[in-house]
């Protein structure tokens, strides 16, 4: 074993137990004091002397934190993938309008058919074909413009002015909504892990793996890109192919977790540059697998900070994500051409 | 929920009035015309009315300040610092569902030319005039049409707090604001004494009193007849939005009709006598209330006038594991079909009638539900 992959599995081992022991933290602390030997007891076994403190367990923390990982993991992998699409270290699917395009589809969804749940598996996938739908439009719009538009930062700002598009629309339709519709709509924008149930948790787990995996299987094209297209052609890379490969993957995974949790920001555009800083390497065999543990890790993080530092309330996700994501931004900002990635 | 945006608004706009030079609120004195009420006060002089309103946050100073004189009669020199309204006012707008009730309940409904928020407006002789065109829609209150209200000019606009920046417009427009801050009262017959102040605007003072009268004998009847009753149901109240679920502290206006009509709510309080919300987590709301013997919960849907346990499960599956759903003593009031907000405040004694019936059937056993539906399975 040289000593780059003893780093390597050294780093992996660490992230490794360090979510495991997130994963248990999540669901051993909540809002609610439940002892932790009984906590513990209830992941494993159910216990009818218990039925309060199970429901809090089985019914709440456990879909909550299983959602919480899927989501952060797979928010992180689309900034990865975006961001060697592009080539932008600022990439990322709320800045580059498809968290907002995915809002805009599901927005439709739910204006037109009124209660999605009521509307049972047909419902979840009317949902989820309205958010892939708005994301793909978007990132579609701008994989378009990117063939003429060279500049990244003009890429990005188009990328923002979509957003603005979108979310004038979405601002229009929440303006003819119910009173009860703009507050769900306000609730959704703050983003909610505790939506997913036991209903709708397969097919969230199934889409989220199948993304998750679908971006393991693009490893090899996005260390050609990385490399430049002519570079990539070159490798024997489908150019177009493998775009359009990414194009599905990063809609599908914005698109599920937007859907199921609202628009949960800075997951998506600080992880990749963790995962980055720690390996000091921008070869996507180590940085794919970092960066879906790191997503995992940091989301679960934020989610135990929502319970653990209130007395018995919960704060939004969205309160959090940018305490971590923003002073991360910042750094990759100052130290731009220090850390040049994409030179 | 409706008030915890209300609540957030008044905030708002009452931090920021905050900038402003502060005046007392001049009767720490009780007004003879006012028995539960305290967020307002007038007061008859002889050629005019003082009438005050009084800040809910700050609540020893002054949100507003009118001087009310009869139109009929010429304007009195040295009239204290106010904003002049003559009386009774003809034109009026009113900005949300609330003022529309109490016009309606006065028998004024003449003088509203203009109304905000009508497709939630569930008062018929409203949507008629809506229809009609007596009545004009002028948006929504959050940003009314402006040209709208120009072209209206009405004498007062009675509206709940908003935000600085519409007040400074609307003043600048030099259209007069009635801020009605009825939402702060912490007791049901305190909020529907506020009728009165609709009276005395509108030159409808006797008829307000007589409704007033009749609310609290009905009011007060009602709930001697619950006081001796010893078995209270418990009660787990609104549902779960988002990640939280808000529900109101022990010492707010629905805890206390929630008590008033039999029911055993005792949700902590922070010590404040305000209107709150209380955002608790599912965690936190499971462990106090699962066994619940009641739950109750006010919403708005304009596609299902009724909701079932069945629509209940399917928004949130959890739901079905708490006590009162399965033993189906659920209910429920759709404030798209039913009209809650219009009638709740000025009439309390009808929803109280509603709810006794539901917590304590055996008073009023032949009462049918006006406001609330009990969730069937289907």
């Amino acid at each position: 074993m040289t000593q780059t992959s003893r780093k390597l599995f050294i780093l992996y081992v660490l992230l490794f137990l360090l979510l495991g022991i997130l994963f248990i933290a999540n669901i051993l602390f909540g809002s609610i004091n439940i002892p932790i030997q009984y906590a513990w007891k209830l992941i494993w076994e159910t216990d009818p002397t218990l039925e309060k403190w199970q429901v809090i367990i089985q019914n709440s923390r456990i879909p909550q934190t299983v959602t919480a990982l899927l989501t952060g993991m797979s928010l992180a992998v689309c900034g990865l993938l975006l961001q060697t699409l592009f080539k932008n270290p600022l990439a990322s699917p709320s800045i580059m309008g498809i968290t907002s395009g995915a809002g805009l589809g599901v927005a439709f969804v739910t204006l037109f058919t009124g209660s999605i749940s009521a509307f049972g598996f047909y419902g979840y996938m009317a949902v989820i074909s309205g958010a892939l739908l708005g994301a793909m439009g978007v990132l579609g719009i701008i994989l378009l413009c990117s063939q003429w538009i060279k500049n990244n930062v003009m890429l990005l700002i188009i990328g923002i002015m979509i957003s603005y598009l979108a979310n004038s629309i979405i601002s229009l339709l929440s303006f003819y909504a119910s009173a009860e519709g703009i507050v769900s709509y306000v609730m959704w924008g703050m983003g909610d892990f505790s939506t997913v149930n036991k209903e709708s948790m397969p097919y969230f787990i199934g889409f989220s793996l199948f993304g998750l995996t679908a971006s393991i299987f693009m490893i090899k094209p996005l260390n050609a890109l990385a490399l430049g297209e002519r570079y990539a052609q070159n490798l024997g890379v489908r150019i177009t192919q493998a775009r359009f490969t990414l194009l599905l993957t990063t809609g599908l995974l914005t698109a599920i977790t937007t859907a199921f949790c609202g628009p949960i920001s800075f997951i998506g555009l600080a992880v990749p540059h963790i995962s980055r800083l720690l390996n000091r390497s921008s070869n996507h065999v180590v940085l794919i697998p970092t960066t879906i543990l790191l997503g995992g890790i940091i989301t679960l993080i934020c989610n135990l900070c929502t319970v653990i530092f209130t007395s018995g309330t919960i704060i939004p996700i969205n309160v959090i994500t940018p305490l971590i994501g923003a002073p991360i931004i910042l750094y990759v900002i100052i130290n731009q051409k220090k850390i040049a990635y994409f030179s | 929920m409706k008030h915890f945006i209300l609540i957030s608004l008044a905030i708002g706009f009452l931090w920021s009035c905050s900038f402003q030079k502060k005046e007392k609120f001049s009767s720490n004195q009780t007004s003879n015309h006012l028995q539960y009420a305290s967020g307002f006060y007038w007061e008859k002089k002889p050629d005019y009315t003082i009438l005050e309103i009084r800040n809910p946050i700050d609540t020893e100073y002054l949100l507003e300040r009118y001087i009310l004189i009869d139109s009929k009669k010429n304007l009195p020199q040295n009239l204290p610092k106010g904003k002049i309204i003559r009386i009774p006012v003809k034109n009026t707008v009113a900005f949300g569902t609330i003022p529309c009730g109490a016009l309606s309940e006065l028998k004024a409904l003449h003088t509203l030319k203009g109304a905000t928020d009508i497709e939630y407006i569930q008062i018929d002789s409203v949507i008629q005039g809506v229809k009609t065109g007596t009545i004009q829609s002028i948006g929504n209150s959050r940003m009314p049409n402006l040209e709208q209200l120009i072209m209206l000019q009405p004498e007062i606009i009675f509206t709940a707090p908003m935000e600085q920046s519409l007040q400074n417009k609307l003043t600048e427009l030099g259209l007069t604001t009635i801020i009605c801050t009825e939402f702060t009262e912490s007791t049901p017959l305190g909020r529907a004494e506020w009728l009165k102040l609709y009276g005395l605007l509108t030159g409808r003072e006797t008829v307000a009193d007589s409704i007033f009268r009749l609310t609290e004998k009905n009011y007060t009847e009602a709930k001697q007849k619950v006081d001796s009753v010893i078995h209270r149901p418990s009660l787990l109240v609104e549902k779960k939005y988002g990640q939280v679920w808000y529900i109101p502290s022990g010492n707010s206006y629905a805890a206390n009709l929630y008590r008033d009509a039999g029911a055993d709510y005792t949700e902590q309080t922070d010590g404040s006598n305000a209107e709150k919300a209380i955002p608790l987590s599912f965690e936190q709301i499971w462990t106090k209330y699962s066994e619940a013997d009641i739950w109750i919960f006010k919403y708005y849907d304009a596609k299902q006038p009724i909701c079932s346990l069945k629509a209940l499960e399917q928004e949130n599956e959890i739901y079905a594991k708490f006590k009162p759903f399965k033993k189906q003593q659920i209910y429920a009031c759709n404030s798209a079909f039913v009209p809650y907000y219009e009638l709740a405040t000025f009439r309390p004694d009808l929803v109280l009638y509603d709810l006794i019936s539901i917590f304590q059937p055996k008073i009023f056993p032949n009462h049918k539900l006006q406001f609330f539906h009990k969730l069937t399975a289907e």
